[in-house]
């Protein structure tokens, strides 16, 4: 077990390196001044679309709401690989990795020192967008608590998420081709795991002999737990963040506030248990089950860029 | 004491480092001459735990390094071929990031790489940023870098390579300096001139294999039988070359113009008796002195004539 210490000079250093360069505050300026057009159109839509009889926070609210999220996890998928795919690959293409192997650092803690140093970068340009998001409470019944759970939830998906671009940055020679693959892993996280999971929901429904049923019954609770191909869902980070929008504000934008896996999957299915294990706690299991996928890959990435363990790896310089 | 014994790597098919054993003493300034693709770099990759030999030990002050390890790191400091340097960073904040990889923070921090820039002469550059350095000062701040964290021994892979002449001999005064302060420095260079110059003893390895391990002067002595002594005349070329031709040592004699190429496998006390033999006969010599061998031709015969282990 590698020991790791808390004081982290590659940490350190690239916080610096990032806070000197100027593309941070840049593209902390992009983004609000994105989000705040996005606010404007919303607010100014609904407002108009409304009767005057009509109070409009009830309808601009989850709008807005729903807009920023979609903004915001765009911003993380789009963010995240570039600025962690270059991690270990930038120190090998600055010819400074074999010098940094050579300190009193482990593998272990040069990656995480990478590794949270990409977070907080994310975290940076997260935070910087909070005070256009709290534009909702102007009209109120949106809390801080269930703002910070938003955030909360988009943070453990930049972790989730930064830990395959670390890792593609260890792997690979070149950014370019880590940030490829980054890009690559998110869709596949995202869009591949809807397609293999409807993939096979239909091989097993086709084993089970059940096409001779109404197909959406399939889609109940209980055959759903039965499907091995549902449990990929979990490691979908869109899943999370649906499921906890739901949670916290309803797609119904009603009183009936539910996770919002719940909702995809009541609208798919006819008779779908909200009561159902997998169902009810989607956001805990998807967040451990995401979490420790992120430890695996962290530590995999420090295992390839220990110099001894991999005996046969191929070297540059003789 | 860095001891390194029946080292072997392979990458593939091709054997980089074939059966390699080597020691080196405390304080030695030992150059690793071979041409390239010979097995330096990789055989210092491995001394410094970049890379995993296939089997073999690498002792220092009595530890196998192979197991790697902070105690490795500790004791060894290394400064390669090609080196990087981070944008956006100044000499003195370069310095302070390293000296926290190593575990140096805080009060101990700031003055410990202010006189590590004073040693490399780049106190002057200590706001500047790295990038922006010169390639020589980029190369000594990473001379600076590899002494951070004060290890016993320094591995230099191809330090003055590319460096312009002020540079190179900038850098060999400060690899003097450290070496007179009791540090164990391995040079790495195929820039033999200069190596024999700087070093005290010499390894040379050709297609994996050590050929020679010993000190400069026993190089000098097992790549030649003979050496050539220089003796320019004004006049007398005749008598001049008769005289030279009878004496017992003189192996050949050859003149290129009013310039004698003498081939002399004699001793010391047989040139001063030839010299003193040539003015006694009136020959009008200007300059008389003992050629200094070719260093590539050392390398070359050495490298050629099998393995040489000046200690056997």
């Amino acid at each position: 077990m590698q020991r790791i210490n808390f004081k982290n000079a590659v940490l350190y250093k690239d916080m610096m390196v990032r806070a000197k360069r100027s593309n941070m505050s840049i593209l902390m300026f992009i983004l609000n001044l994105l989000l705040s057009i996005v606010a404007v159109i919303i607010v100014l839509s609904l407002n108009l679309s409304l009767s005057s009889f009509q109070s409009p926070s009830g309808a601009i609210l989850p709008w807005f709401f729903i807009s920023v999220i979609i903004f915001e996890s765009a911003m993380i998928c789009l963010v995240v690989p570039p600025a962690s795919a270059g991690s270990i690959s930038g120190e090998r293409e600055h010819q400074t990795l074999d010098v940094l192997l050579t300190t009193n650092m482990t593998p272990l803690e040069i990656i995480l020192g990478k590794y949270f140093s990409c977070l907080i970068y994310i975290g940076l340009l997260l935070l910087s967008t909070l005070p256009m998001v709290s534009i909702v409470f102007i009209y109120g019944s949106i809390s801080f608590i269930q703002i910070l759970a938003l955030y909360g939830t988009l943070a453990i998906v930049a972790m989730y998420l930064a830990s395959f671009g670390i890792y593609f940055s260890t792997i690979c020679k070149k950014s370019s081709t880590a940030t490829i693959l980054s890009y690559l892993a998110i869709w596949v996280l995202i869009f591949g795991t809807i397609s293999i999971t409807a993939i096979g929901s239909v091989i097993v429904m086709i084993r089970n002999d059940a096409m001779n049923y109404e197909i959406y019954t399939l889609h109940t609770a209980r055959a759903w737990s039965r499907d091995p191909f549902f449990f990929l869902l979990y490691l979908n980070p869109a899943a999370t963040v649906v499921d906890v929008v739901g949670r916290l504000i309803g797609f119904d934008f009603g009183s009936d506030v539910f996770g919002g896996m719940d909702y995809i999957l009541y609208n798919l299915g006819d008779n779908i248990q909200k009561t159902n294990f997998f169902i009810k706690f989607w956001t805990p299991i998807s967040i451990i089950l995401q979490l420790a996928v992120t430890f695996s890959v962290l530590t995999a990435a420090a295992k390839i860029l220990d110099p001894t363990t991999h005996k046969k790896a191929k070297s540059s310089g003789r | 004491m860095l001891e390194i014994k029946n080292l072997n790597k392979s990458f593939g098919r091709f054997k980089a480092v074939n059966n390699l054993s080597m020691t080196i003493g405390d304080g030695e300034l030992f150059g690793f001459v071979g041409a390239n693709g010979a097995g330096k770099t990789t055989t210092m990759k491995i001394c410094v735990g970049l890379l995993a030999a296939d089997s073999g030990e690498v002792i220092i002050d009595g530890q196998n390094t192979l197991s790697g390890g902070r105690a490795l790191r500790n004791k060894v400091g290394y400064v390669p071929d090609f080196f990087g340097v981070y944008d956006n960073l100044t000499a003195i904040e370069y310095l302070q990031f390293f000296a926290g990889a190593n575990g140096i923070w805080g009060s101990k921090s700031l003055p410990l790489c202010e006189s590590l820039l004073e040693l490399v002469n780049l106190k002057d550059k200590r706001d500047t940023q790295v990038d922006s350095l010169s390639r020589g000062m980029k190369q000594r701040l990473c001379l600076a870098r590899a002494l951070v964290h004060n290890p016993d021994i320094l591995f230099l892979d191809e330090p003055a390579s590319g460096l312009d002449p002020k540079a190179r001999f900038e850098l060999k005064e400060i690899l003097r300096n450290l070496s007179g302060m009791g540090k164990t420095i391995v040079i790495s260079s195929h820039i033999l001139p200069e190596l024999i110059e700087m070093c005290s003893s010499l390894g040379i390895i050709s297609h994996g294999e050590l050929k020679f391990n010993g000190s400069v002067e026993d190089a000098m002595l097992l790549s030649s039988g003979s050496i050539t002594l220089e003796a320019v005349v004004t006049d007398a070329t005749e008598k001049a070359a008769l005289l030279i031709k009878e004496t017992p040592s003189v192996v050949s004699c050859e003149l290129v113009g009013n310039k004698f190429n003498i081939g002399f496998s004699g001793a010391d006390e047989d040139i001063t008796a030839l010299m003193k033999k040539l003015i006694m006969n009136d020959i009008p010599l200007i300059s008389f002195n003992k050629k200094v061998e070719n260093v590539e031709n050392i390398f070359i015969n050495i490298m050629e004539g099998g393995n040489i282990n000046a200690e056997n």
